[in-house]
């Protein structure tokens, strides 16, 4: 085994900070440099991985899996990549949306665990939205799409997702709430769609605002994935943090954990190598 | 024969240069590492996936099967012959621009781009007698685009004289972006994070479809892998997926302009395609003068008196350091020549099959790890561009 995925659902809102703010959001997500989608950093992920193997093992086992000061550790943990974010839709229900990029980022790092999986080939315009069933036109948020219905594609692709999914009941609600769109619109709404919550600090005697903050959110039920390549000669070690991995499905990652939030389940994906 | 080794980021990567990165490191630095990596660091990379399809183990000191003395050391390549690093966008090799471009690149997105040419006297300066290299014509708030990347038709266009076409300018912004990261020492018994142990570093995210590629050869064919596979490169434990395959005609260098004299001269230019090296620093013991680099730079790299050298454009030098794996340190730092430094040389024109042989090879110190690489070009007199 050269490594394995992570699918990571969120459970609750997320919030892993960028460490600094250049709008008029006070504290927004990470972003990714390149595409503006968020993203949870990998050097982020990677110290809530430790800190839960510290908790639930011991330091000597953190420090084997992912190292010290002075040695690297044994695996190589990627960022944990966006694949499904769920937006509201005036149409009915929420939406999870993806795009063509994404699923073909999936695709190609899903090979890298030896997992060769096809993407089925289809076109999209920009103001179209590929659905398994629906009306002619999609609302998604203040924005409108024309529906282009393939039920085979939308379940082709569920299927290809549904091994990042923990909970029997989501995967089965996934092809109704799936909708591909194009490379750019699913951008408008990775930039413009997240959450944000104003926060206030209270003065303990008077109870007037003493600070008032905005900070951005991924939404509960976003899917996210990471990899987790073996450094070489290691392998043992890896699968050691599988096993770790599998026995306590529960993560938390990012900023506001005493609020509630950050928490993901997790669930394994093994290549076939 | 070579094969090419493409990398592709999985996520962010991150190359250290020489700013200081232990902790404790008083004051505010801000590394924001090099990119595309120099050889040295991908060399690594290459000697440990090689190492390990002979059998070779990391962490077992070669208690089972030593390192093959054909993959050298980090000092010395060995028996491996590498080239580049280069930079591919999508089906498109890129090539460092030659600092021979002056200008801006304005708001509807045209640039507005004049050439550098040795200036008609000479002026003395603590460097000696030079003519230093002007402008053809002012261009308000231009500058040296001293970080531009070309494709192939661009880079032969500039280096028959000419100015690329918009479409063959890449901008690193439109190659990769930069992204700040903040870390930070927690206390483990409590929780918190530790005062004085925040430290920030700034990645690198290629934009999709960029990857760094370079040439591996002088190895038997069967020593190189087969299939994508994620291999661990640079610091900060980022991985990137590695990819050998053929050579083929885009992976050719760009052509070299025709040769023309005038008056018996032939005008030409020597520009780096890649980092050269003109100094060896010992590993240990006191770091003493560049005085190759500085020879370089002001006598140019063609140690040849019948090449006469007239002037030069020269970018910021390199100061690269990198890790010591072996030992746990950091590596000495070294001066290095940064790709698209151009010199200017006049010949005779009899020189010219001698000129010409020159395009594709090596200057400098430890070509085989691909430093120094130079492209042959032309210049032109102010006077005969206007």
């Amino acid at each position: 085994m050269n490594g394995f995925m992570l699918g990571m659902l969120a459970e609750t809102s997320v919030h892993p900070g960028a460490g600094r703010s250049q709008g008029v959001i006070d504290l927004p997500v990470s972003r990714e440099a390149a595409t503006d989608f968020p993203v949870i950093p990998g050097t982020s992920l990677k110290g809530t991985l430790r800190s839960k193997a510290e908790h639930e093992r011991n330091q000597e086992f953190a420090e084997r899996i992912f190292g010290k000061q002075d040695s690297a550790g044994a695996v190589g943990v990627t960022d944990a990549r966006l694949l499904l974010l769920p937006v509201r839709s005036l149409t009915g229900h929420s939406r999870w949306i993806t795009c063509p990029y994404l699923l073909e980022r999936f695709v190609r790092d899903l090979g890298l665990i030896g997992e060769e999986k096809p993407l089925p080939e289809w076109k999209i315009a920009k103001f179209d939205a590929l659905v398994a069933e629906g009306e002619e036109v999609l609302f998604l948020e203040e924005l409108s799409f024309k529906t282009v219905v393939n039920r085979s594609i939308i379940e082709e692709l569920s299927e290809l997702l549904a091994p990042l999914i923990r909970h029997e009941s989501v995967r089965k609600r996934l092809p109704e709430q799936l909708v591909v769109l194009h490379d750019d619109a699913f951008t408008h709404f990775a930039r413009y769609a997240l959450p944000v919550a104003a926060r206030n600090s209270l003065d303990d005697k008077t109870k007037k605002s003493t600070n008032l903050w905005y900070e951005e959110m991924l939404p509960p039920d976003c899917l996210f994935y990471a990899l987790f390549l073996v450094r070489p000669g290691k392998e043992e070690e890896l699968t050691k943090l599988k096993e770790h991995l599998s026995e306590s499905i529960h993560v938390q990652v990012g900023g506001n954990e005493t609020v509630g939030q950050g928490w993901m389940i997790t669930q394994i994906v093994e290549g076939a190598q | 024969m070579s094969k090419i080794w493409s990398f592709r980021a999985l996520d962010t990567l991150f190359f250290r240069d020489g700013t200081p990165l232990n902790q404790g490191d008083p004051g505010s630095v801000h590394p924001r590492g090099l990119f595309p990596p120099m050889m040295n660091t991908l060399q690594g990379a290459v000697r440990t996936v090689l190492a390990i399809g002979r059998g070779w183990r990391p962490g077992e000191g070669g208690k089972h099967v030593p390192l093959p003395k054909e993959l050298g050391n980090a000092d010395h390549p060995g028996d491996l012959q590498l080239t580049g690093p280069w930079l591919r966008f999508g089906e498109e090799r890129l090539y460092p621009a030659p600092l021979v471009l002056f200008g801006k690149r304005l708001e509807s997105g045209d640039w507005k781009l004049v050439r550098l040419a040795p200036g008609r006297d000479k002026i003395r300066s603590d460097l000696g007698e030079h003519r230093l290299p002007e402008v053809q014509k002012r261009v308000d708030g231009g500058k040296l685009q001293e970080s531009l990347w070309l494709t192939r038709k661009g880079m032969e266009r500039v280096l028959a004289g000419g100015i690329p076409d918009k479409g063959d300018i890449r901008r690193p912004d439109d190659l990769w972006g930069d992204e700040y990261r903040v870390g930070i020492g927690m206390d483990r018994s409590h929780r918190t994070a530790m005062d004085g142990h925040l430290y920030t570093l700034t990645h690198i995210r290629p934009h999709r479809n960029l990857r760094v590629e370079i040439g591996v050869g002088g190895i038997p064919d069967d020593w190189h892998p087969e299939g994508k596979r994620g291999i661990p490169l640079g610091g900060e434990g980022r991985f990137a997926e590695l990819e050998v395959s053929d050579m083929n005609e885009s992976h050719v260098l760009p052509n070299m302009p025709e040769l023309r004299g005038e008056g018996g001269q032939i005008r030409f230019t020597v520009t780096l395609l890649t980092p050269g090296k003109f100094d060896r620093f010992p590993t240990n013991g006191p770091v003493t003068e560049p005085v190759g680099t500085r020879r370089a730079l002001i006598n140019g790299p063609l140690q040849d008196p019948a090449f006469r050298l007239i002037s030069a454009s020269v970018g910021k030098m390199l100061r690269v350091g990198g890790w010591d794996l072996e030992h746990r340190k950091p590596r000495p730092l070294a001066p290095f020549v940064p790709a698209g430094t151009a010199w200017f040389y006049t010949a005779d024109v009899s020189e010219a099959s001698r000129i010409a042989d020159l395009h594709g090879s090596f200057v400098g110190l430890d070509t085989n790890f691909g430093y120094g690489q130079i492209a042959i070009g032309m210049w032109h007199e102010q006077e005969e561009r206007q």
